[in-house]
């Protein structure tokens, strides 16, 4: 189609077959832009810059401040933490009875009970490698990231801000 | 240009503008690692804008009342000569979201076809048929409004 007749059919109205030659014609898009009265009336509507309101800032600092927790995110890392804290419990019953056989519950103090809990994290590296002291003590770096990098996943979640409803 | 009246005239009314500037400047923030130095800060920021604001605008519910395009050019390039800019406006308010983000990064922000094109997810051919036919749909609202004005 001629770029002559497809302006003039858009001109006139829909027109499927010329809508197609205008996709790929620069020069009736521009041509029939120009001469479209609307599009002077648009540019001239354009809404002026207008006054920032003074709220503005304050809304920035108060969504900054609100924590936004995604349920999402929360709910995999509080899943996957429950996972891992199963399995190490099952194999540390598993493998290790004895470390467990003394409760958390009747733990004297604060100290033993760190201890306890630090035995039985450590009781499935030792029961299996208690000749390797390297892998034993590369478990407990391994666990040590592990519980840093989901402390860093819970600050990254709650990190996010939520839009504040008006 | 401020984020505030880019997000104005992209949104169509205060309240939205106001949420959406507080939006911009937390992502711009969030997002600060991402700021390459060589580019304009401005451009940047405003870049995170109409990407939000054409977000918001997609999350709006499809206008109630469809426009639909008019054919009449004589009537409605003598309608349109009268227009006074408030009502433009208005009646830009009152397309549907597509058409209305069409115009205003068109004709509101001066951004280009192919630019248009990339932020709407078009190809370019696609939004000059959408352009024109934008414009109709707005003609056809400015049309309707001074015949009833008249009777």
């Amino acid at each position: 189609m001629q770029c002559e007749e497809a302006r003039r059919r858009l001109r006139s109205g829909e027109d499927v077959e010329a809508e197609a030659h205008l996709a790929e014609c620069a020069t009736c898009f521009a041509v029939l832009e120009e001469g479209d009265p609307l599009a002077g009336v648009l540019r001239a509507a354009r809404p002026e810059v207008r006054a920032v309101p003074a709220t503005i800032a304050a809304g920035v600092l108060r969504r900054w401040r609100t924590p936004r927790v995604s349920w999402r995110l929360g709910l995999a890392a509080a899943a996957g933490l429950l996972v891992v804290a199963t399995v190490l419990a099952a194999s540390t019953v598993w493998l290790a009875p004895a470390t467990v056989a003394k409760p958390l519950g009747v733990a004297s103090n604060g100290l033993d009970i760190v201890t306890t809990i630090v035995n039985g994290i450590l009781a499935v590296p030792r029961v299996l490698f208690a000749d390797r002291p390297a892998v034993i003590a590369g478990y407990a770096v391994l666990v040590i990231i592990v519980c840093g990098l989901w402390v860093r996943l819970y600050q990254s979640i709650a990190f996010q801000r939520r839009r504040v409803t008006r | 240009m401020s984020v505030y009246t880019l997000t104005y005239r992209m949104l169509g009314n205060q309240a939205d503008a106001e949420d959406a500037t507080q939006e911009v400047f937390l992502r711009a923030f969030q997002r600060l690692h991402q700021y390459r130095p060589s580019e304009p800060f401005g451009g940047w920021l405003t870049g995170i804008a109409r990407h939000y604001s054409i977000d918001v605008l997609r999350q709006r519910r499809p206008a109630a009342d469809l426009v639909e395009p008019s054919s009449s050019v004589d009537v409605e390039r003598t309608v349109i000569d009268r227009m006074d800019r408030a009502r433009v406006q208005a009646a830009v308010n009152r397309l549907p979201n597509r058409e209305r983000t069409l115009l205003v990064l068109r004709y509101w922000e001066d951004q280009p076809v192919d630019r248009i094109a990339q932020l709407l997810g078009m190809s370019e051919g696609a939004a000059k048929v959408a352009l024109l036919r934008a414009r109709r749909s707005l003609a056809g609202i400015l049309t309707r409004e001074v015949a009833t004005d008249a009777v």
